[in-house]
């Protein structure tokens, strides 16, 4: 395809950054420059979801959404951290937490494209499909 | 059913559950439209494989992009919306199959349309599949007998061979189809027929016809409509060439037919333009020729080995006015072992089956015939051929000797002998008896217009008078002195019995 990924503009900026330590704010009005001339700045919010992936992974961070019944108490919270910590190896996680009423009960944790759910809810809507299934 | 045993049912299945903690891969719909979707996510995805939608839909994973994934959706797509989960499923698309499928009328995705309630089978085939290697095939030497006087005789097929019929609409392509199909009574043979684009109409009539014949007993249809999305009739012929194997895995011979893989060329160039892939030829993508050849070649005849059974199939192409050097047509021309070439122009000249002896040709030829029609078919090829040649060149002079009066008249019985109705097929028996007394110069008395009923006649007569023969020929699949003479016998009484 002619056209350049999001990703691919993305990892080059990222990658750019590196190596103009020191002095990133002309770098950054170059990049801003860049992507008027290419007209490319309406894609900005793609772009910058897309960085701020690249910029994640290279940190070892991982954004994780939690969605929960009731609001987490601060032991499960850290334990839940603890966790997600070893499981992704990850240096550092920025939790986001979600509550809704509708889960009934458990939690569901999202990373990236990786689904874990231990909601009630969850466990119902799968006793459906396993009842409802065709033999 | 009392209510307690529902109750109690219902107990014995929710013990039953178990629920196993995973962590599933999914994605977010970031686009739709004309049945293609966007994913996001869906980090490990494999090319082909099945993922859900919230909706129930299935949808198939075909492009993997850098951040995104394309999705074809097999069905309804009016209910997804941006932003709705889709899950990875970690399997290929599969249908359900099972004997009991006979007989029924099934969508792409093999699930029963005909109001004739659901297959209960906890069977799958998934419907790619790497067609038999080389060390499992066998070459092809066991005669598919069509009822069609002009293929079995001049243009057979074997039982493993892909035969294309190609031809303008309204030619008669599906009916010689569904004659070959009729014709597999009590033949030993499971037929599948795959409806690609097809109108409804034309699909229920078709139903219906086959139903009457008796014919259903033995076959399966598989219908992804005209109204349906492009998708479906993308794997229409795959999950029929599924069912077919699902039947040759247990030995049996299976013959399939796909009506039609031009407009399966046309579904797969809509998802491939929609999916943005460049387009080349005639707009279609670079694929298309892998399209036709992976689904071919998954037609085969296995060795006794490798468990037996074939798979013949009979791949139709719509042509646009004759024009048989367009993309398509020339792709499965080269796929397949062979054309059957149907032309408007004999068609309105009232030669039906319109088959054009000069262009059409088997490769697999005369191993797949039975030795006695071996014997009678290659002497009415050369009498064909010399006719062809002799009717352009005798328009110009009247003068003409004897001999080549005399080919003359023998071609225009030959062609008037292979002239036949529609769903009335003819067993080989009587072909090569027709045959016999047409190439040994019985025919060449009767009146044009007679020979019709004078073949009709002498099949009846035969059958009384030639008993030896007939035994001979199905038995022993060639005659001998004895029945040739017993027969000779029964076509001079029948013949002056009939010129009286």
């Amino acid at each position: 395809m002619a056209t350049i990924s999001h990703h691919d503009i993305a990892r080059s900026i990222y990658e750019g950054a590196q190596e103009h330590k020191g002095n990133e704010s002309s770098y950054y009005e170059k990049v801003v420059k860049f992507l008027v001339n290419r007209k490319l700045i309406s894609k900005a919010p793609e772009i910058l979801l897309q960085l701020k992936k690249i910029v994640n992974k290279e940190a070892g961070v991982i954004e994780v959404k939690v969605s929960t019944a009731l609001r987490l108490g601060s032991t499960e919270r850290y334990e839940l951290i603890q966790e997600l910590k070893k499981r992704y190896s990850a240096k550092d996680v920025i939790l986001k937490e979600v509550v809704d009423e509708g889960l009934l009960g458990g939690v569901r944790v999202e990373v990236g494209d990786e689904v874990i759910d231990l909601t009630t809810r969850g466990k119902i809507l799968k006793l459906q499909t396993y009842l409802m299934r065709s033999v | 059913m009392s209510h307690n045993t529902i109750v109690e049912n219902l107990k014995k299945e929710i013990e039953n559950f178990s629920i196993k903690t995973q962590v599933e891969k999914v994605g977010h719909v970031m686009e739709v439209f004309d049945g293609i979707v966007k994913v996001s996510g869906l980090g490990e995805i494999k090319s082909s494989e099945m993922v859900t939608f919230p909706s129930g839909e299935v949808g198939v994973a075909l492009n993997l992009e850098d951040d995104s994934v394309g999705v074809i959706i097999l069905g309804d797509f009016s209910h997804i919306k941006e932003g709705d989960e889709v899950k990875a499923t970690g399997r290929i698309l599969e249908i359900p199959v099972d004997d009991s499928i006979l007989g029924r009328v099934v969508s792409a995705l093999g699930v029963p349309i005909d109001g004739k309630g659901a297959l209960k089978t906890n069977k799958t085939y998934p419907i790619e599949k790497v067609a038999p290697g080389v060390i499992t095939r066998q070459s092809v030497d066991e005669p598919v007998s069509t009822g069609i006087k002009v293929i079995d005789a001049i243009i057979p097929v074997g039982r493993g061979q892909r035969e294309l019929i190609i031809g303008d609409r309204q030619t008669g392509k599906t009916a010689l189809a569904i004659d070959a199909i009729l014709n597999q009574k009590g033949q030993n043979m499971i037929c599948v027929y795959v409806s690609i684009g097809q109108k409804d109409s034309k699909l229920r009539k078709l139903e219906a016809r086959l139903e009457a014949g008796g014919a259903m007993a033995y076959t399966v249809i598989v219908s992804a409509g005209a109204s349906e999305a492009a998708a479906l009739s993308y794997i229409a012929p795959y999950t029929g060439v599924s069912i077919a194997e699902y039947f040759m895995d247990q030995g049996k011979d299976v013959l399939i037919i796909y009506d039609d893989l031009s407009k399966h060329a046309v579904a797969y160039r809509e998802i491939s333009l929609l999916l943005r892939r460049p387009p080349g030829r005639e707009a279609y993508p670079g694929d298309v020729f892998y399209l036709h050849s992976r689904l071919l070649e998954r037609a085969c005849r296995r060795n006794e080995k490798y468990g037996g059974g074939s798979i013949t199939a009979f791949p139709i192409i719509e042509t646009q006015a004759g024009d048989i050097s367009a993309y398509i047509p020339t792709n499965v021309i080269s796929i397949t072992d062979g054309q059957i070439f149907l032309e408007t122009d004999l068609f309105y000249k009232g030669i039906r089956p319109a088959v054009n002896v000069g262009s059409s040709v088997s490769r697999v030829g005369s191993s797949a015939q039975i030795k006695a029609m071996k014997k009678v078919a290659g002497t009415l090829k050369l009498d064909l051929a010399q006719f062809r040649e002799l009717e352009a060149f005798s328009q110009f002079g009247s003068d003409l000797d004897e001999s080549t009066k005399r080919q003359l008249e023998r071609g225009k019985r030959s062609v008037e002998v292979l002239k036949q109705l529609q769903y009335a097929p003819v067993k080989t028996e009587h072909q090569v008896v027709t045959f016999y007394a047409l190439t040994k110069g019985y025919m060449d008395e009767v009146p044009l217009a007679k020979i019709k009923e004078f073949e009709k006649g002498l099949i009846e007569y035969t059958e009384r008078n030639a008993k030896t023969f007939y035994k001979e020929v199905t038995q022993s699949k060639m005659w001998t002195d004895k029945g040739e003479a017993e027969l000779k016998k029964a076509i001079e009484d029948f013949k002056s019995g009939f010129s009286k």
